[in-house]
C-alpha cells in the first residue's frame, strides 16, 4: 500500500457528492492499482425480481474508480474528464455483498489517458471472488498551462470549511 | 412475492411511471417519463438534484449517473415497445461523453436498431437545452429473458 497515493485518492473522492450517496471508499492504493468499494445498498437495486444492483451503480463505480486512478497516478492535481466508457456485464451484482473495483492506468499519453477496471464480489458461501463487470475508460488530459477553476485541493478545503460552518452554525 | 407480482403487472400494462416507482435506483437518481415525440417515442427526464453531482468544481452531473439514466431509459423504452414482454438485462454498454452534463434537467430518448428473439441493440442520446446539442451518446445490448 502506498500511503501518500491512498490519501490523495481519498481526498479526491471526498468531494464527489454522488459517490458519497453511494458510499464509495478507497481502502487502498498500491503503486499501480487503486481499489474502490461500494457497500450493500438497498436503494441502488435495479431488478425487483432478484434484487440485483442496477447497472448504473456499476457504471458510476467504474467511472469513478478509473477517474480516481487517472487523477491519483498523475503527478500534481490534474482533473481529467471522461471521454468514453465501455462496460461488459458478466453477471448480476448481488445487492447483499460489497463490490470491489480494481482500477489501473494502462497508458498515459500527452492528451489522453487509458484506464481499465474490474469489479468483484465475495458472495456468501462462495470462497472465491466472483467477477461482476469489467470496463475500459478513456480520459482527456487538460492542456498544460490551462487553469480551469479551483484545484481539487482548494475544493477539498472549501468543502471542509462549508461543512465546518454548517456544524458550527456560522452560516445561519 | 407481492413486489414481484406487482412489478409483473406493471410490465404487462407497460406502465412506466409505476415501474419507476418500484425500482429503487430509478428513484435514487430521479428519472421520470417526460413526454412522447410526434412518432410516439418516449422521452425520459432526469431531474436536477444535488445528490447527482460528480464534479463539484464545474459543477456537473456524475458521468456514471448520466450512464445509469441512459441505461434505465433504454430498458424502459424496450419494455414499452417490445412485442413480446421480457425483462431486459444489460449485456454491455458503450458510452461516449460529448459535453459536460451541467446541473440542469437532462433528457434521453432511444432507438432500437435491432431486436432479435434474445438480444436487442439500442442507441441512446442524452441532451439538456436542446436535442441537437447531445451531451452523451450510448449503445447498449440487452438480453431479453422471458423466464421471470
Amino acid at each position: 500500500m502506498n500511503k501518500e497515493l491512498t490519501k490523495k485518492a481519498q481526498r479526491f473522492l471526498s468531494v464527489l457528492p454522488h459517490c458519497q450517496v453511494l458510499g464509495f471508499e478507497v481502502p487502498e492504493v498500491s503503486d499501480d492499482c487503486l481499489i474502490m468499494t461500494m457497500p450493500y445498498q438497498a436503494k441502488a437495486v435495479g431488478n425487483p425480481f432478484n434484487n440485483a444492483l442496477h447497472g448504473g451503480c456499476l457504471t458510476t463505480l467504474m467511472d469513478t474508480a478509473c477517474g480516481t486512478a487517472a487523477y491519483t497516478f498523475l503527478p500534481g492535481s490534474e482533473l481529467c474528464p471522461t471521454l468514453d466508457l465501455r462496460i461488459d456485464h458478466f453477471s448480476a451484482a448481488d445487492a447483499h455483498a460489497k463490490l470491489f473495483a480494481d482500477a489501473k492506468v494502462s497508458h498515459t499519453a500527452s492528451s489522453v489517458m487509458f484506464t481499465g477496471c474490474q469489479v468483484f464480489q465475495h458472495p456468501d458461501g462462495h470462497p472465491e471472488r466472483k467477477l461482476i463487470a469489467s470496463c475500459t475508460a478513456t480520459f482527456m488530459r487538460l492542456q498544460p498551462g490551462v487553469v480551469r477553476g479551483p484545484t481539487i485541493d482548494q475544493t477539498v478545503a472549501a468543502m471542509q470549511n462549508q461543512s465546518l460552518n454548517k456544524e458550527t452554525g456560522l452560516n445561519d | 412475492m407481492d413486489t414481484i407480482k406487482n412489478f409483473k403487472q406493471c410490465m404487462v400494462n407497460r406502465d412506466i411511471p409505476a415501474m419507476i416507482e418500484q425500482i429503487p435506483y430509478a428513484g435514487l437518481i430521479g428519472i421520470e417519463l417526460d413526454s412522447e415525440k410526434a412518432d410516439g417515442t418516449p422521452v425520459f427526464r432526469l431531474n436536477n438534484q444535488s445528490e447527482n453531482i460528480g464534479n463539484p468544481i464545474l459543477p456537473a452531473i456524475h458521468g456514471g449517473v448520466i450512464g445509469g439514466f441512459m441505461e434505465l431509459s433504454a430498458a424502459f423504452h424496450l419494455i414499452a415497445t417490445m412485442n413480446e414482454l421480457a425483462m431486459p438485462k444489460i449485456i454491455d454498454f458503450s458510452l461516449d461523453y460529448l459535453r459536460a452534463g451541467r446541473c440542469q434537467t437532462t433528457y434521453a430518448s432511444c432507438q432500437v436498431w435491432r431486436q432479435g428473439s434474445r438480444v436487442a441493440n439500442v442507441a441512446i442520446n442524452a441532451w439538456q437545452e436542446s436535442e441537437s446539442k447531445t451531451i452523451a451518446t450510448a449503445r447498449a445490448h440487452f438480453l431479453l429473458s422471458a423466464d421471470e
